[in-house]
């Protein structure tokens, strides 16, 4: 067989097996990526959840002055989810008094509403944080449904806990 | 000097091939690379919700004497930090008795009243949770794992 021949093998083989072997190594990253989000929201969430706990009514009690309002919740969160996007975090805040939302989490930066509210916030009283991430990349290519990148597909974590102070 | 093909060096025809033979020896590492990654985060996650559910339990079984024992409000709290993960979501209401955990109840929690290294009354609660079912690789990482995670806390009422 000749030198030509052969460099076209070459290229056949390497359009073949080449292919599948680039999607893997993307493939691979890209859920490396994704299960460090993933990770970073489950302990984010339980964080936050942890931080509202130590902030409920005695916070207001004998002249403290630790009462948090719910931008205070948001940057708490901000601070503890370095793995993630902010603009595709969704975070839902819930007490007593009902859920608070905020889509993406920044969108609560500037609220400045007490949380947990001032009526619910005894000691013993349950809240709820609830995030949602939505996860952009690669990976969402291999999805059937999903065959398209720019779709998504979304993760979620959840903790409630008791107010302890 | 002219060079002689030596002659074990492969023809054309030997070397057609050889790219899907190095192809097929370096797929496996890569499926465990893949599957590996997408197991380590479950597993990851799974870990840090049970952790959380064990202490979220104690603190509240920690509230007064008379809940320390309190298993079926424990689990409760234990269900609420692992409804994300698909074997438990939000329909499942209780948990087993003991640490027996099967893959249609994988959460048992439970709360025993016990004294301190203080010797001061505590409560303690024990999470255990079956993972759902993911993808093993033979002689390394299992497909499942049972994690139990157990915290006592001093007695605040």
């Amino acid at each position: 067989m000749g030198r030509n021949s052969r460099r076209g093998n070459a290229l056949i083989e390497f359009t073949l097996l080449g292919v599948p072997l680039l999607f893997m190594t993307i493939g691979i990253v890209a859920v490396a990526l994704d299960m460090w989000e993933y990770h970073n929201l489950a302990y984010s969430t339980e964080a936050t959840a942890r931080y509202i706990t130590v902030h409920g009514a005695s916070c207001s009690a004998n002249s403290n002055s630790c009462t948090i309002k719910v931008k205070d919740v948001a940057a708490f969160f901000e601070s503890q989810s370095m793995a993630l996007n902010r603009s595709q975090v969704i975070v839902t805040l819930t007490d007593g008094s009902g859920a608070t939302t905020c889509n993406p989490v920044t969108a609560c930066d500037a609220n400045t509403a007490q949380f947990p509210n001032a009526t619910y916030n005894s000691v013993g009283s349950d809240v709820t944080v609830k995030a949602t991430y939505i996860l952009k990349n690669p990976l969402a290519m291999y999805w059937p449904p999903n065959r398209d990148p720019a779709n998504d597909f979304n993760v979620a974590a959840t903790s409630r806990q008791r107010i302890l102070f | 000097m002219r060079l002689q093909k030596s002659a074990g060096r492969p023809n054309g025809h030997g070397r057609r091939g050889s790219s899907i033979i190095e192809f097929s020896l370096l797929l496996p590492w890569y499926v465990f690379l893949f599957v590996g990654s997408y197991d380590y985060g479950f597993f990851s996650y799974s870990l840090i919700a049970t952790q959380t559910a064990a202490s979220v339990g104690a603190n509240y079984c920690a509230s007064n004497s008379t809940t320390t024992t309190d298993a079926t409000t424990a689990c409760g709290y234990a269900l609420d930090q692992l409804r994300n993960m698909p074997n438990v979501g939000y329909s499942m209401t209780s948990c087993g008795s003991g640490t027996t955990v099967t893959s249609t109840v994988p959460l048992a929690v439970t709360a025993s009243s016990v004294t301190g290294p203080d010797g001061s009354p505590a409560a303690s609660v024990t999470v255990t949770y079956l993972t759902p079912k993911l993808i093993p690789i033979p002689g390394l990482l299992p497909g499942q794992l049972t994690i139990s995670r157990t915290v006592k806390m001093p007695v605040r009422g």
